[in-house]
C-alpha cells in the first residue's frame, strides 16, 4: 500500500514538474572546449547557450561562472541558481580603465556609473563626466569607498582580483553582481586584448567587439609572420629604475611576446616569469649596456629629454641605447597608454617594428607613424 | 570636591562625548544622510533601502569595530606600561603588530610566488585568510616572547628581545615583499593602512566576543597591576607570584593586539598614548580605576579617529593607522610637558 501511495506521488510531483519544464524549460550546457569562443586569451571562456552565453571566469586557481542572458528571455529552471548577468547591463561600476575603455570604445560610457583612481586618467571624457557627475569616482583599489559605491545601485562590479584581497562584502553591500576580471593575467598581447569580448557581451555587442578582435588578430599575424624570418634581431631592454630598484617584465610576459613577435631580442627573454622581475643595477648593467633599443614609458606630466634623464641617474649615459639616443618613449598621458594600448596590440606590434625593421612595413602599413612608442630625439 | 567626585563628573561626562560620537560615527560619511533619515532607521522604520544598507550594514559594524578595537589597544597598553615599567611600552614593542605583519605576508606573497593557489580562492579562507595569517604569526612572536620571560628576569631585556624581533619579523616581511610580484604586494598594502571597515557584520559577532573576553581578564588583573607598582621584591612579599603574573599579562595584551591587528591592521599609537591620556584625566594610577577607564577613553579616541578618517570632504577613508598617530602624537606631547 505505502509503496503505491510513494508512486502515486512521485507521479503526480513529475507531472507537476513537466508542467514547469514546459514553461521555463531546462537549457543544455554543453561546454566542450571545441565551442569556447575565446581564443587567445587563458583566464575567460565563453561558452554558446541557446538562449545566452556562458561566461567563464578563472583567476589562479579558482573559477567563477556566470550565465548572461538577454533581459528578454526567462531564467530557465536549471539555471535558477547560477550567477545571472541580464544583458546588456543598465549600471556598472568599473575598477580598472582597462574596462571602461571599452565601454567608451563601444558607445556605451552611459552604463559605467562608477571608476577608481580617476586622477590618474588623462581621458578627458571621462573627466568631463567625473566633473558633471554622471560617474561617480569611488576611490583607490587599495582603499574603496564603500559607501559611495553603495550609493550608485549598480548591477555589476567589474572588479580586478589580487591574491588576497577580498572584495566580496562590496557586492553583499551593494546588491551587485561582482565580475571578477584578471586581464592583467594574460601573457599573450592578443589574449590581453581578447577581454574586449567580455565587455560586448555584458553591452550585447558581442558581435561588434568579436569583429574587432578578428581585426585584431588578423594585422597582428600578418606583422609577426613577416618578422618571424628576420635573422638579425636588434636587442632591447625595458623600463627605467623607480627609486633605484629596476623592475623589468618577465621573459614569458606579454610586453616581452611583443619584443619577440616584432622580430627583436629582448636581453631577459630566457626568463620564466609573466610578471615583472626585480633585479639590481648591476646586472642590469651587465645585461643591457649594449642594448641597442631601450623602452621607457614616461608617466610623468612633463615631456623626457636626455639631458633631464641625465640629471635624473648618472647610471643612464652608460647604457649604449642612451648614448645612440635610442629610447623608444611612450608618453602616456599624451596616449591614454594604460587604458587604450592593450587592446590595440598590433599597433603596439607596429610600432617596435617601425624602430626595429621599418622597412617590414608595407602595404596597409605604409607610412606608418608610431601611436605609443616614439624614439626620443632630443 | 574630592578627587572622587571630580572623577564622577568627568566620567559621566565622558559616557555622554562616547554616545555623542558614536551617533556622528553613524551620521558622517561620504554618501550624506540627513538626521531625520538616519532617525528612522534606527527606530526601524521604513525607509530608504540604501540608506538602511549604509547605516546598519557598514557604519554600524565600523562603529563598533572602532569601539573594541579601541578599548582592547588602549588595555593592552596600559598592561604593558605596568608590566614594564616603562612609559613607552606599547603592544607592538614585543613585535606581536610585526608579528602578525609577518604572517599577512607569508600568505599573500608566497601563495602568489607558488602559484596557482591563491589563498583568496579557497572558499572559506577568503574570508578569513589573511585575519587568520594575521594572527597566527602574531600568537607565534606571542609565543616566543613567552619562551624568553621565563628564562630571563629582567623585564628590560625582555623588551630589547621584543624590539628585535620585532625588526627581524620587519626585515623578514620586506625580503618576501621585495621578491613578490607587484600585484601581490596590493592586499599587503590594503591591510598594513589600517582600517575597522574589514570587519563587517559577518565577523564582528566573534570579534567582538573574543575582545570582550580579553577585556574581562584584564578588569581581573586590576589588583594584581596595582601590586606590580610596587616593585616586583614589594610583589614578591606581598605573596604574588610575579612571574606567573607577568605571563598573564603578556598573554592577555599580546590576544589583545594580536585579534585587532589581524582584523584591522597594524594600528599605531592608541596603545601608547590612551593610557597618558587616561592617567592624566583620573591623576591616579590605581589599576581598579585605570583599567576601565583606559578603555572607555581608549573606545572614544577611536571613535573620534574613525570620524576623521571618514570626514565627507575627504574622498575616501582615510588610512586610521594615519589618523591614530595624528590625533595622538601631539597629545601624548601635551600630557608630558604638562606633567613637569
Amino acid at each position: 500500500m505505502k509503496k503505491i501511495i510513494l508512486i502515486l506521488f512521485s507521479a503526480i510531483y513529475m507531472m507537476s514538474s513537466c508542467d514547469v519544464v514546459s514553461k521555463k524549460s531546462d537549457i543544455s550546457e554543453n561546454t566542450n572546449d571545441a565551442l569556447n569562443l575565446v581564443s587567445y586569451a587563458e583566464n575567460f571562456e565563453i561558452y554558446p547557450l541557446e538562449i545566452g552565453y556562458k561566461l567563464v571566469i578563472k583567476y589562479l586557481s579558482s573559477q567563477n561562472e556566470y550565465y548572461l542572458l538577454s533581459d528578454t528571455v526567462s531564467i530557465p529552471n536549471n539555471l535558477t541558481d547560477k550567477t545571472i548577468i541580464r544583458t546588456p547591463v543598465k549600471s556598472a561600476v568599473a575598477f580598472s580603465s582597462t574596462q571602461w575603455s571599452v565601454f567608451q570604445k563601444l558607445g556605451e560610457i552611459d552604463k559605467v556609473k562608477g571608476i577608481l583612481e580617476s586622477n590618474y586618467t588623462k581621458n578627458e571624457d571621462i573627466l568631463e563626466l567625473v566633473a558633471r557627475g554622471k560617474i561617480t569616482d569611488v576611490g583607490m583599489s587599495t582603499n574603496v569607498n564603500a559607501e559611495k559605491l553603495i550609493n550608485l545601485h549598480p548591477d555589476l562590479i567589474l572588479y580586478t582580483p589580487y591574491s588576497g584581497v577580498d572584495f566580496s562584502h562590496l557586492g553583499r553591500l551593494s546588491g551587485a553582481t561582482m565580475l571578477s576580471f584578471p586581464d592583467y593575467l594574460e601573457s599573450h598581447p592578443l589574449g590581453r586584448a581578447e577581454w574586449m569580448k567580455v565587455v560586448g557581451l555584458l553591452c550585447g555587442k558581442e558581435e561588434v567587439t568579436n569583429k574587432w578582435f578578428d581585426d585584431i588578430v588578423r594585422r597582428y599575424e600578418s606583422l609577426s609572420d613577416k618578422c618571424s624570418k628576420i635573422e638579425d634581431k636588434p636587442t632591447v631592454f625595458s623600463d627605467l629604475p623607480f627609486e633605484n630598484q629596476w623592475y623589468v617584465p618577465g621573459g614569458k610576459s606579454y610586453i616581452a611576446k611583443i619584443f619577440a613577435d616584432a622580430g627583436g631580442d629582448y636581453i631577459w627573454k630566457d626568463n620564466e616569469s609573466t610578471g615583472s622581475l626585480h633585479i639590481d643595477a648591476e646586472s642590469v648593467l651587465l645585461k643591457a649596456q649594449q642594448a641597442d633599443f631601450w623602452r621607457v614609458i614616461n608617466s610623468y606630466d612633463t615631456p623626457f629629454t636626455y639631458e633631464r634623464l641625465e640629471k635624473e641617474n648618472e647610471l643612464y649615459p652608460l647604457f649604449k641605447a642612451f648614448e645612440e639616443k635610442q629610447l623608444l618613449v611612450c608618453d602616456v598621458r599624451e596616449t591614454g597608454y594604460f587604458e587604450k594600448s592593450q587592446y590595440e596590440p598590433d599597433i603596439l606590434l607596429a610600432d617596435f617594428i617601425y624602430h626595429f625593421h621599418p622597412e617590414l612595413l608595407t602595404n596597409e602599413w605604409e607610412n606608418y607613424t608610431p601611436k605609443y612608442f616614439k624614439r626620443l630625439v632630443k | 570636591m574630592t578627587r572622587n567626585k571630580i572623577n564622577i563628573s568627568i566620567l559621566i561626562a565622558i559616557i555622554f562625548l562616547g554616545i555623542l560620537l558614536f551617533i556622528i560615527n553613524l551620521l558622517v560619511g561620504s554618501v550624506a544622510i540627513p538626521f531625520t533619515d538616519l532617525f528612522d532607521v534606527l527606530c526601524g522604520k521604513k525607509s530608504n533601502p540604501t540608506v538602511a544598507t549604509i547605516v546598519l550594514d557598514y557604519r554600524l559594524p565600523q562603529a563598533v569595530t572602532a569601539i573594541y578595537a579601541g578599548a582592547a589597544l588602549s588595555v593592552a597598553g596600559l598592561l604593558m606600561q605596568t608590566l614594564f615599567r616603562n612609559p613607552l611600552a606599547d603592544p607592538s614593542m614585543l613585535g606581536i603588530s610585526s608579528g602578525a605583519g609577518l604572517g599577512v605576508a607569508i600568505i599573500i606573497l608566497m601563495t602568489g610566488v607558488l602559484g596557482g593557489s591563491a589563498l583568496s580562492t579557497m572558499g572559506i579562507w577568503s574570508n578569513l585568510g589573511v585575519s587568520l595569517a594575521a594572527f597566527a604569526g602574531a600568537t607565534l612572536v606571542l609565543m616566543l616572547i613567552l619562551g624568553f620571560s621565563s628564562r630571563v628576569r629582567n623585564m628590560t631585556t625582555l623588551i630589547i628581545i621584543g624590539l628585535m624581533i620585532s625588526y627581524l619579523a620587519g626585515s623578514m616581511t620586506d625580503i618576501m615583499k621585495f621578491f613578490s610580484m607587484k600585484e601581490d604586494i596590493h592586499a599587503f598594502v590594503i591591510w598594513g593602512m589600517g582600517s575597522y571597515s574589514a570587519v563587517g557584520t559577518s565577523k564582528l559577532m566573534f570579534f567582538s566576543t573574543s575582545i570582550t573576553l580579553g577585556l574581562f581578564a584584564s578588569l581581573f588583573m586590576s589588583k594584581n597591576l596595582n601590586i606590580l607598582l610596587l616593585g616586583d621584591l614589594y610583589a614578591d612579599n606581598l605573596g604574588l607570584n610575579v612571574k606567573r603574573n607577568s605571563i598573564f599579562i603578556i598573554l592577555i595584551s599580546g590576544y589583545l593586539t594580536a585579534i585587532v591587528t589581524a582584523y584591522c591592521g597594524p594600528i599605531a599609537f592608541l596603545g601608547l598614548a590612551i593610557p597618558h591620556m587616561t592617567r592624566f584625566i583620573f591623576k591616579t594610577s590605581d589599576h581598579r580605576i585605570l583599567v576601565p577607564t583606559v578603555m572607555l577613553i581608549g573606545m572614544i579616541v577611536s571613535l573620534l579617529c574613525n570620524i576623521i578618517a571618514r570626514m565627507p570632504g575627504l574622498e575616501g577613508n582615510l588610512p586610521i593607522n594615519a589618523v591614530t598617530a595624528f590625533i595622538g602624537a601631539p597629545v601624548v606631547i601635551w600630557v608630558i610637558l604638562r606633567k613637569r
